[in-house]
């Protein structure tokens, strides 16, 4: 009886434990797969961002040019129409104009660098901020799995323990119930052997003088 | 007027409840042959439908001068007035045992005393005694069991292991 608690008690604990364990299992599943999908999702606004730059870029530098293309031509209507300076002024008024665009284009590229480079350093960050969490939330994870682990052993220890103790404690009980049961059923036996064979030897002569005997002491003891 | 001895006489006639009831039907019959047409009826009586000893004794008393419807009522009354003393032995009691427990309780408890006598063989032995509502057991039944109780019996206690 108490080889067969002890089983079902440890059936039962390995019972939850395994259950507990899938459980665990099922959410480190879920979040690796939770990670998987932020990846992916994660590369998918890069390559999109990616591509956005470089069409922003193509569209201010096609913008870009298109100003200086309009710069040159008013500037060189502009000095036709004139017709008032000479060849060195306007020699030294499209090196100028050259200067001032140039400078415009380095300016503009410079912004576009500047902001593209902001933009993939914040896409970085978001990418790397991700991992971290990540890598916090499965380090969590097997912490709280490994506490829980260690929490369930001592927990099936305590529970066996207790069991035992219970069972250890009933068993004695049962024992002494038993024993006091079988004290007392020999007793009663003792009893009626000793009646019987104490009535089975006494003879008429025996009895009368027992019969006497106890009345005699009786009225001795004034119970009469 | 009736005497001891005479008391003592009648008690020894009614030992027993059983030999009381039989004597109260005697001298109910005595009694009745009293009022008979027949004078002879009362003698008739006593030779024939009565026990021999209570004949011998009722003769007696005629013999001693006794009137027979005072004796016969005085000897009623003393009869119904007996106190009944219960008795149950081990055994079923012979004559002599009877004549033993007789002779007791007239030395010690008195004249007037009637015995119930019963038997019950689970008392084992000695008996069991009911008188003016006192009851006592004085069986060997008994003091087996006291013996066993009080540990003086054998000593058998596997639950003290």
């Amino acid at each position: 009886m108490e080889g067969q608690t002890l089983l079902y008690a440890s059936v039962l604990l390995t019972s939850i434990l395994g259950i507990i364990l899938g459980a665990v299992a099922l959410s480190y599943k879920e979040l690796i797969k939770k990670y998987y999908l932020l990846r992916d999702e994660h590369e998918k606004v890069v390559t999109s961002e990616k591509a956005r730059q470089e069409e922003l870029l193509k569209k201010a530098k096609a913008e870009s040019d298109l100003i200086i293309q309009s710069a040159r031509q008013k500037a060189q209507e502009t000095i036709n129409e004139a017709g008032i300076y000479s060849a060195k002024t306007k020699e030294i008024f499209e090196i100028e104009v050259k200067k001032a665009s140039d400078t415009l284009i380095n300016n503009f590229q410079e912004v576009l660098e500047s902001a593209k480079t902001q933009t993939a350093s914040a896409y970085g960050d978001i990418s790397k901020d991700v991992r971290v969490e990540i890598v916090k939330q499965i380090e969590t994870l097997r912490l709280a799995l490994q506490q829980e682990i260690v929490r369930s052993q001592a927990e099936a220890k305590n529970v066996i323990a207790e069991q035992y103790k219970k069972i250890e404690a009933e068993t004695k009980a049962y024992k002494e119930e038993k024993l006091k049961r079988v004290d007392d059923e020999i007793l009663a036996l003792l009893k009626e052997v000793s009646s019987k064979a104490i009535g089975k030897v006494l003879n008429f002569q025996d009895h009368e003088d027992i019969l006497i005997e106890a009345l005699d002491n009786a009225k001795r003891q004034n119970l009469l | 007027m009736l005497n001891d001895k005479t008391y003592s006489d009648v008690n020894n006639l009614a030992r027993t409840l059983e030999e009381k009831n039989i004597f109260l039907n005697e001298l109910d019959i005595l009694a009745n042959a009293l009022f008979a047409s027949d004078p002879g009826a009362f003698d008739t009586v006593l030779n024939k439908s009565v026990r021999a000893k209570t004949a011998g004794f009722i003769k007696q008393r005629l013999a001693e001068g006794e009137e027979k419807q005072a004796l016969v009522s005085s000897l009623k009354k003393f009869v119904d007035r007996a106190k009944i003393i219960k008795i149950t032995l081990a055994f079923e009691p012979r004559e002599e045992t009877l004549d033993k427990l007789f002779s007791w309780v007239m030395k010690n408890i008195g004249l007037g005393a009637i015995m119930d006598v019963s038997y019950d063989e689970s008392i084992v032995g000695g008996a069991i005694v009911a008188v003016d509502g006192k009851y006592r057991d004085l069986s060997l039944k008994k003091r087996i069991n006291e013996l066993f109780q009080n540990g003086k019996g054998p000593n058998i206690k596997l639950s003290a292991q």
